[in-house]
């Protein structure tokens, strides 16, 4: 099976028969037990028992996990139901069983380890302990990305309080616990890190800790997205810079990792050119707005991301809300193997209103 | 901060300027110059403008220009004058009689016409600018963003035309367009309360904008926007005109492609028919495909709007409706069977819903619906439109027609609103 091998140790080429088996099975199993899934495919004339090519697999796009309960097990199998952050009102929900949950956590394994090594680190994160306990199996989507790296940790620091607020007592047990030789991994959501930044970059003591953990191997993971960012114009390179000075890191070892609750598991960490590789546990279709058919590599269009790990609900084949392109394919200088792609930027609001938006009154 | 001049004295200028003030006095000297005019020479004038750009071929105008060339067509504008104030286009240039015993009438401009244009709709500007100036009103007009540089090059084509009595470089003075930031509210209040009218085109927020600046207190105000359109097709009009009515609802939902507030979202099928809602979608999808290649190409779509319609085309069909669409973005029709009026997603996106009676459409006709476009028999016209229109709905145009503008618009005659009634006694 594809998520038995390792994420990135086989030629495009040799990918693409392996891919579409897996991502068959998958199909059929949704179209049998997901009704939405079923008429979604119907409305398509798409028989995922036929041979087909990827870019005709009906994808959803990502909104529709805000407005539907989709699953395609029964309710009784869930083990926890994950919401996304929102920056755009309701949350998406997805629904993991216990299969998806298995998939989900050895494909961010595996692909952690490709890029972090498979020692331990201590891991420094930038959030309040609270955010990783479920209620009543319900976890969101910082809760779920931290308790998907916590395997890798040797020891975990949680530095903010409930407020989102630095803690600095916490800090300073840190620097008072640390080994010399220990590995450190800073971790965090991006709008929160910078957040943090900002109210902290001129406070002595905080850099002052973090001046004295520095003499360390030691990297800087974040996640989930760039939209509050772009918001205020901070750059990737404003905020590398801007973290790199802050946590005394140097900026090449700053990794935005992208990926979406609605497709856990398959995450998209830069490699240290700046690209992010698709792995094989997961396919990119970059799509043209108008015409909606995959663009030729180097062009930018919206990323369709596509997995056969969702199991439990019927999200192998995605639209996102993300622009971006495909970079090259086997030949990035990283030495990974597959597609390698940027991630451009969130798509903006549709630019022009017309008179009909009078029904919002 | 600085304000975009864009046309100014007759000519393209392109340039940042302070002084809002000095631009509005010079518009004010206007008022005597149009006052000179007669409105037989004005209605002889625009007609020419209008033959002009047709004999150019101007692609600025694009699919606009049709409506704005039989808008401007000498008779139909006298007729529309007319209807406008009280049957005597003469009131313009004189007191006239208009049957009062009495007295004795006499038009007189308002003053300067400022205006707010819209970016769903830029070209619509147009039929409020020549309004004005056929009401002998200078005007004042803040551009939108997009879709200006169209505005001007029409505008710009009044300096290239000269009748006898009216020279078109005269007129272009009578005229102003500027940009001005959204947030500059300075210089909005400036412009607002210079108005002798304030005319604004657009969607909620800037009406509410608008509504919030300051004013004379006997500024005429005209609110066109933000409106939402739908159509109605009775089952005798189904059968006998098939194909023909699905051909004229697709053009009406791609001229603007839904921008505008005249264009409808929905089209409701009466049913008993010989033909079904379902497979009136499916022949308005053919038709949708043959105006989007021959007659109305879409053009480029933004990300943004195309993942709206990406959405909206899977919500629809999770919820179990027919979508019926190309792979690409270029239109959309759902058969659906969701209660209600759904809100416009534009960017051809129709909805097709069957409907047992007409009485149901009653309660969605408030004060924010503006077209409903009919395939009636006129017995059914008879029978529903009075009863339809009660709370809502500004005018019933025959499908294919919904987009056209026409006098009156949104529910009022805007020459009327251009100017004051003077009187005298007889």
């Amino acid at each position: 099976m594809l998520i038995d091998e390792k994420p990135f140790s086989l030629l495009q080429a040799e990918k693409d028969k392996l891919f579409k088996e897996a991502i068959a099975e998958a199909a059929q199993w949704h179209y049998e037990q997901n009704a939405e899934c079923r008429r979604l495919y119907d409305s398509q004339d798409f028989d995922p028992n036929k041979d087909f090519e990827l870019e005709d697999l009906p994808y959803f796009p990502v909104s529709v996990f805000k407005k539907f309960d989709l699953l395609s097990v029964p309710q009784e199998d869930i083990v926890k139901t994950l919401f996304s952050s929102s920056t755009t009102g309701l949350p998406s929900k997805i629904f993991i069983d216990n299969k998806t949950a298995e998939m989900q956590a050895k494909a961010i394994r595996q692909i952690l380890i490709d890029f972090l090594g498979s020692a331990r680190r201590t891991f420094i994160i930038f959030d309040s302990p609270n955010i990783v306990k479920s209620i009543g199996g319900n976890l969101n989507s910082r809760g779920t990305a931290i308790r998907g790296i916590l395997p890798f940790a040797r020891e975990v620091f949680f530095i903010l309080d409930d407020d989102l607020n630095l803690n600095l007592e916490s800090l300073r047990g840190i620097e008072k616990s640390l080994e010399t030789n220990d590995s450190l991994c800073f971790f965090g959501f991006t709008w929160l890190l910078f957040s943090i930044y900002t109210k902290n970059k001129d406070n002595r003591l905080v850099r002052e800790v973090f001046k004295n953990i520095a003499d360390r191997e030691k990297i800087l993971l974040h996640i989930g997205g760039w939209k509050k960012l772009s918001d205020v114009a901070v750059s990737k390179a404003d905020f590398n810079a801007a973290m790199g000075d802050f946590l005394s890191l140097n900026q090449h070892d700053v990794i935005d990792m992208y990926g979406m609750t609605e497709q856990l598991g398959t995450i998209y960490p830069d490699c240290s050119r700046g690209y992010k590789h698709v792995s094989l546990y997961s396919e990119i279709i970059i799509r043209d707005p108008k015409t909606l058919g995959s663009v030729v590599d180097g062009k930018i269009g919206i990323i369709e991301l596509l997995s056969f790990i969702p199991h439990s609900y019927p999200g192998i084949a995605l639209l996102s809300e993300d622009l971006g392109r495909v970079v090259g394919v086997d030949d990035c200088l990283c030495g990974r193997k597959g597609k390698y792609f940027v991630f451009e930027k969130r798509s903006e609001e549709a630019e022009l209103r017309g008179c009909g938006d009078a029904l919002a009154i | 901060m600085a304000i975009t001049l864009l046309l100014n004295n007759a000519e393209a200028v392109k340039k940042k300027v302070h002084n809002l003030a000095e631009i509005i006095d010079d518009l004010g000297t206007r008022l005597e110059y149009l006052h000179k005019l007669s409105v037989e020479d004005l209605i002889d004038f625009f007609q020419e403008v209008a033959l002009f750009w047709l004999k150019e071929k101007s692609n600025s105008g694009g699919i606009y220009l049709k409506n704005i060339e039989e808008f401007l067509e000498k008779e139909n504008l006298k007729r529309s004058l007319g209807v406008a104030l009280r049957g005597n286009i003469r009131v313009l240039d004189e007191f006239a009689d208009l049957g009062d015993p009495k007295l004795l009438f006499h038009a007189q401009p308002r003053g300067l016409s400022v205006q707010w244009l819209a970016g769903n709709v830029p070209m619509l500007g147009l039929f409020s600018i020549i309004s004005a100036l056929l009401t002998k009103n200078p005007c004042l007009v803040k551009a939108s963003s997009t879709g200006y540089a169209e505005l001007v090059s029409m505008l710009l084509a009044f300096s290239k035309v000269r009748t006898n009595k009216v020279d078109g470089t005269e007129i272009l003075k009578c005229i102003s367009v500027v940009l001005i930031d959204h947030a500059d509210i300075e210089n909005q209040k400036i412009m607002s309360l210079s108005a002798g009218t304030r005319i604004v085109w657009g969607g909620r927020e800037i009406v509410e904008l608008i509504n919030e600046l300051p004013k004379q207190p006997f500024c005429e105000d005209v609110i066109f926007g933000p409106k939402y359109s739908y159509a109605l097709i009775d089952k005798d009009s189904l059968n006998n005109s098939f194909v023909k009515l699905a051909s004229r609802l697709a053009i009406d939902v791609s001229v603007f492609d839904q921008y505008a507030c005249s264009s409808p979202h929905v089209v409701f099928v009466e049913t008993g028919g010989v033909k079904t809602a379902l497979e009136f979608s499916q022949e308005l999808a053919k038709q949708l495909e043959i105006v989007g290649r021959t007659l109305l190409p879409k053009d480029n779509i933004d990300t943004g709007k195309a993942l709206e319609v990406v959405d909206l085309r899977s919500e629809y069909s999770l919820r179990g409706d027919r979508v019926i669409a190309p792979e690409g973005t270029e239109w959309t029709v759902v058969c659906s069977n969701q209660e209600g009026l759904p809100a416009g997603c534009y960017s051809r996106f129709i909805v097709v819903k069957s409907i047992d009676d007409f009485t149901d459409l009653k309660k969605f006709n408030d004060r924010q619906k503006q077209t409903l476009g009919v395939a009636l028999t006129l017995e059914n016209k008879r029978k529903w439109l009075d009863q339809l229109t009660v709370k809502g709905i500004d005018r019933c145009p025959d499908l294919g027609f919904a987009t056209f503008y026409e006098s009156p618009w949104d529910g009022l005659f805007l020459f009327d609103r251009l100017i004051r009634w003077v009187t005298t006694y007889k």
